[in-house]
């Protein structure tokens, strides 16, 4: 009984409280749902949208907008096999170019970096995500193609032998935009995102954690190999699926030095075109109702790519969690 | 530097370890966590093949002191000890000496559970692995005397394969026991191991270090002054980064002869 008294409150203040909280806690609720109900119904309206706008197309070419690869405004005939599969190529290589030296970032600034280096680099390297995408663009297209141009992709061409499968996958205009170009400047781009999640993920593991694998007497090397990079399996897989989304959305850069040509990609030395860019290029002087359309049901091919890697990130992580 | 004003002289009382008795031992060791000095001259032994109990209050240096004689430290920069840790009489804070190879022979244990995210079976081959080319069949024999030694055999005989991260925190704690016992470390340094685990947990960690001293020597710290003088054939008490005295541990617990381990040990203060 002495227990209770020990705040001295009056009797019947507690239930007055009590019955006010509840109120206030109900509208808290109600908000709360109001703004996730909001959310989800602006999703659900965009695929809506997006999928009435795109209708025409699709009901005009049916299964081989798709497939097919020729994209021509004055014949109003409408495939977007070229877009896609250029959407595929650039964002699977940037990551393959993007994904050792994010690895390699963020292992060493955690475990290897001397301390007074740390800070610099770490910075640079939220500097390098800062920086925004057109001027990623303008210096890919000015400095970084005509340089990849001239003492990259002109040495690669000319050593490779006539008729061969590397001369088909190294042909194309040697002036630097293309979809390998596009490419590195995307892997550029996405690199400061991953590494800079890779190393939050390595800063998460437990110190007692690595000092086990070392107590047992591991080098370096097999403690990162061995333990922490199984420890932050999870989230790495996340960490790069966010940086594939990342990828698969850019626009500007990559409008800038893909060359936009809507063939379907042979050579990675061909201009090509992603879905985005392709948006980003006709849509405003997109010319009849088909165009329009066509272009609306790329954006949702676009959406529902993006969509299916995250869903698919969901998978391998919810796969890969420790029951 | 603040610390140490309150405590200049210590009296202290330190029953020498023969040095041929002593798997390990600490020679004027002082310790400095960047400017800030830990571990004061602190001359002690630990002896083969005995438990060995580092109890004082939180902060007093046991486990820095533990952390000294695998070089733990020296993962940190800014972290430094002065004087001489010898490992069979081998200078382990020498420049140039092995780490890798220092830390197989002085097994470690920590405060809560480190599993590593692999198999039951994975975790205790992992040290190993990294110093033995073992058959698959001779693996699976040291993981099984190891486990067993461990006292977690029984319970996770069938699930082998499982992660290692879906045993509760007790199981867990005695893997890593398991762990470091199968790479036949010649010293474990164990450090509050049960500080996280239920009683019933405790008890059986406890089982099965009283089972290891016939093989290894054992340096234990713990809070839980029950658990050391049930454990262990010397104790060491800490203050303040000074060992103020170490003895036998029925005479430190029942006759402590200095006044600082006397009022700890009969809850004066800590």
């Amino acid at each position: 009984m002495s227990v209770a008294t020990d705040t001295d409150a009056p009797p019947g203040a507690a239930p007055a409280r009590t019955a006010k909280g509840v109120v206030f806690d109900r509208g808290f609720e109600i908000l709360c749902f109001a703004a996730a109900t909001l959310l989800l119904s602006a999703l659900g309206g965009l695929i809506v949208s997006l999928a009435i706008g795109g209708w025409p197309a699709f009901a005009k070419f049916g299964f081989t907008f798709f497939v097919s690869s020729e994209w021509d405004p004055v014949q109003e005939v409408y495939g977007a096999a070229g877009p896609i599969v250029g959407t595929l190529v650039t964002a699977t290589l940037a990551l393959l170019f993007a994904l050792p030296f994010a690895f390699g970032v963020a292992i060493f600034l955690v475990e290897l970096c001397p301390s007074k280096l740390r800070r610099p680099i770490g910075t640079a390297v939220e500097l390098l995500a800062g920086i925004p995408s057109i001027v990623y663009g303008m210096w890919g297209l000015f400095v970084f193609a005509p340089w990849f141009a001239h003492h990259v992709q002109m040495p690669i061409m000319m050593q490779a032998p006539p008729g061969s499968i590397w001369e088909t996958l190294t042909a194309g205009i040697p002036n630097g935009a293309n979809i390998l170009t596009a490419s590195l400047i995307m892997a550029i781009m996405v690199l400061p995102f991953i590494a800079a999640t890779m190393r939050e993920l390595l800063l998460s593991i437990p110190p007692a954690v690595r000092e086990s694998a070392y107590g047992l007497g591991s080098n370096t090397f097999e403690v990162i190999g061995q333990v922490s990079i199984p420890y932050i399996r999870t989230g790495a897989v996340g960490a790069v699926m966010l940086g594939l989304g990342r990828a698969l959305g850019e626009t500007m850069a990559v409008t800038f030095i893909i060359g936009n040509a809507h063939g379907f990609p042979t050579s990675i030395f061909a201009s090509g075109a992603t879905i985005a860019s392709t948006i980003a290029n006709e849509f405003a002087e997109a010319t009849g109702a088909l165009h329009t359309a066509s272009l609306i049901a790329l954006g949702l091919v676009l959406f529902l790519i993006t969509f299916a890697v995250l869903g698919l990130a969901r998978l391998l992580i919810a796969r890969q969690a420790p029951s | 530097m603040t610390l140490q004003t309150t405590f200049e002289a210590p009296e202290t009382r330190i029953l020498a370890i023969p040095s041929d008795q002593a798997a390990i031992q600490a020679r004027d060791l002082d310790f400095y966590y960047g400017g800030k000095q830990a571990l004061f001259g602190i001359t002690v032994g630990f002896k083969r093949r005995a438990v060995t109990a580092l109890i004082g209050p939180s902060g007093c240096g046991k486990s820095t002191l533990l952390r000294t004689l695998n070089r733990m430290y020296s993962l940190y920069p800014g972290q430094k000890a002065e004087g001489q840790v010898l490992l069979e009489g081998e200078d382990v804070l020498a420049r140039g000496a092995d780490l890798a190879a220092l830390r197989a022979r002085v097994g470690m244990v920590f405060q809560k559970p480190t599993p590593f995210p692999m198999s039951i079976h994975d975790n205790v081959a992992y040290g190993v692995r990294l110093y033995e080319k073992l058959s698959k069949a001779d693996m699976a024999g040291r993981v099984e005397e190891s486990l067993r030694r461990a006292a977690l055999w029984d319970e996770v005989k069938d699930k082998l394969k499982d992660s290692g991260l879906g045993l509760s925190g007790g199981q867990q704690q005695r893997l890593c026991v398991a762990r470091a016992i199968a790479v036949k470390p010649e010293v474990l340094l164990l450090d509050e191991p049960a500080s996280a685990l239920d009683p019933i947990s405790t008890a059986k960690l406890e089982e099965t270090i009283r089972e290891l001293k016939s093989d290894y020597t054992v340096v234990i710290v713990t809070h839980n002054m029950g658990q050391a003088a049930r454990l262990s054939e010397h104790t060491g008490f800490m203050y303040l980064g000074h060992m103020v005295e170490f003895g036998e541990t029925d005479q430190v617990f029942t006759a402590p002869s200095t006044q600082r381990a006397r009022d700890y040990i009969t809850g004066r203060f800590g």
